[in-house]
C-alpha cells in the first residue's frame, strides 16, 4: 500500500483586499489577498476547506486521521484538530493533532501522512492547512501586509494499492538560528502578553509594528530561500535518480513573484514547467502549495502530473521537499 | 559581472532608467525596502554573494552596491 494525494480543495475567505498598484505590486505579483474576517479563525477556515471535500463526495467516516498545520490555533489548548474532529463529525476512533509550521508545513504534513499510512497506522489522512497571518500583521506595516493572504486547504492522502510510490524523495531541513527573521515575538510562553510591555517601532521606510506583530526580515528570508531551495532540489533529484527534464512540474511555496523568479533562475529551472502565481492570493503560508496544486490540476490533465516536485520553505527557519504523483487526484477541477 | 550588466539589473530593480553608477542612493526615490530585497536576491542568484544589512546601509551610491559583490 502506498500513500497518494487523492483529493485537494481550498477555501478563501470572502473579504478581499486589493493591493495598491505600484512597484510593490509589480515586483511581488500580488494584486489582491483574501483576509479572514474578525469573527472567523483559522480553525473555521479549515472546516470550510474540509467541507468542500465532503460536499464533493469524500466520505467523512472514512477519515481515520486528521492533521492540522497552523500557527494560528483557536486556543493555546485544547488542540484545534480535536475541535475540528467534533465540528466535522469525524468518527471518534480518528487520530487528530496540530502541528506548528508555516510555509514548509504542507511538505511536513505529507511526510507525516505517508508515515502514518505506509506504517499501517492510518488509511485516509485529512491534512488541513490553515493560516491567518493577516491577524498578526500591524495595519500600518505596508511592507508586510500586502504580501500575505489568508486561506485554508484540505488534502486527502489515501492508502492506494499501487507498486509505484505516490509521495517520495522527501528532504527536510531546519535552521533555528534564523528564527528571528520571521517571528511574532510576544504572545507565546516566552514573552507572555501579561508580562511584556508593548514596544512600537517605525522602520527606516515608515512601517510601524509592535512586538506583538509579525516581523519579517525580507532580505534574510530571500537569502535563506536562495541558499536552501537549490540544494533541496539537488538532494531530491539525487535521492530519486530523477532529472529536471523528467519532472512534470515544479511547484514551490508561492511566496511572491520576485522570490519565485530568482529561485527559478538559481535552481536551473528556466526551461521547465514551473508554477509562479500569487496574483489573487498573496502568500498563503502552509496553504500556498495545495492552492497552487489545485489551480495547476485544473489546467493540466492528471496524466501530465505524475512527477511533481514540491518544495516549501520559510518560517522556522524550516524547509522540506518531495516528489508527488498526482495522477490519482480525482475531482481535480473542484476548488 | 561587469559594471554595465550590474547597472542594467539595478535599473530593472529600481524601475528607473536614469540612474548611473555614481547616482547617490539617497537621491533615488525607488531605493526602498523592495529594491533592497531585489538587490540582495540579484547578488545571491547571479554572484552567490550575501551582502549584509549593515554593509548595504553603508553604501552611498550604485557603485558602492556593485563593490559589495566583489566584482
Amino acid at each position: 500500500m502506498k500513500a497518494y494525494i487523492t483529493r485537494i480543495a481550498y477555501y478563501l475567505p470572502d473579504v478581499v483586499e486589493e493591493n495598491t498598484p505600484g512597484r510593490l505590486m509589480k515586483k511581488t505579483g500580488i494584486e489582491r489577498r483574501h483576509l479572514c474576517p474578525a469573527h472567523m479563525t483559522a480553525g473555521d477556515m479549515a472546516k470550510e476547506a474540509a467541507e468542500k471535500l465532503f460536499d464533493k463526495g469524500v466520505d467523512r467516516d472514512s477519515v481515520d486521521f486528521l492533521l492540522l498545520c497552523t500557527q494560528s490555533p483557536d486556543y493555546p489548548l485544547p488542540t484545534t484538530a480535536c475541535l475540528l474532529q467534533d465540528r466535522l463529525g469525524l468518527r471518534k476512533n480518528c487520530g487528530a493533532l496540530d502541528f506548528n509550521l508555516g510555509c514548509s508545513g504542507f511538505i511536513y504534513g505529507l511526510g507525516l501522512a505517508k508515515g502514518l499510512i505506509e506504517s499501517g497506522q492510518a488509511k485516509r489522512v485529512l491534512l488541513l492547512t490553515s493560516e491567518t497571518y493577516s491577524k498578526y500583521i500591524h495595519p500600518q506595516d505596508h511592507a508586510t501586509g500586502p504580501l500575505f493572504g489568508d486561506a485554508a486547504a484540505a488534502t486527502l492522502i489515501s492508502s492506494v494499492e499501487a507498486e509505484e510510490e505516490g509521495l517520495y524523495g522527501f528532504v527536510y531541513g531546519t535552521d533555528g538560528g534564523g528564527a528571528e527573521n520571521l517571528i511574532v515575538p510576544v504572545g507565546g510562553m516566552r514573552n507572555r502578553y501579561q508580562d511584556t510591555p508593548v514596544e512600537e517601532r517605525t522602520d527606516d521606510y515608515g512601517n510601524i509594528r509592535t512586538n506583538r506583530d509579525l516581523f519579517m526580515n525580507g532580505s534574510e528570508i530571500m537569502n535563506f530561500a536562495l541558499e536552501v531551495v537549490p540544494q533541496a532540489i539537488e538532494d531530491i533529484l539525487s535521492k530519486t535518480s530523477l532529472t529536471r527534464a523528467g519532472i512534470d512540474y515544479f511547484v514551490f511555496h508561492q511566496a511572491n513573484r520576485m522570490m519565485l523568479s530568482y529561485l527559478q533562475e538559481k535552481c536551473g529551472l528556466l526551461n521547465v514547467p514551473y508554477w509562479n502565481d500569487v496574483r489573487d492570493y498573496g502568500n498563503t503560508v502552509s496553504s500556498s502549495i495545495p492552492v497552487a496544486l489545485c489551480d495547476m490540476l485544473s489546467r493540466h490533465p492528471e496524466s501530465e502530473c505524475k512527477r511533481v516536485v514540491l518544495v516549501g520553505f520559510g518560517v522556522g527557519l524550516s524547509w522540506g521537499g518531495c516528489v508527488g504523483n498526482l495522477s490519482y487526484v480525482t475531482g481535480r477541477l473542484e476548488r | 559581472m561587469t559594471e554595465q550588466d550590474f547597472l542594467v539589473k539595478m535599473k530593472e530593480i529600481l524601475d528607473n532608467e536614469d540612474v548611473t553608477m555614481d547616482t547617490a542612493l539617497a537621491d533615488i526615490e525607488e531605493w526602498d525596502s523592495v529594491s533592497v530585497v531585489g538587490y540582495v536576491a540579484m547578488a545571491n542568484a547571479t554572484c552567490g554573494k550575501r551582502p549584509i544589512a549593515e554593509q548595504i546601509r553603508g553604501c552611498a551610491s550604485i557603485r558602492d552596491l556593485y563593490g559589495l559583490l566583489g566584482a
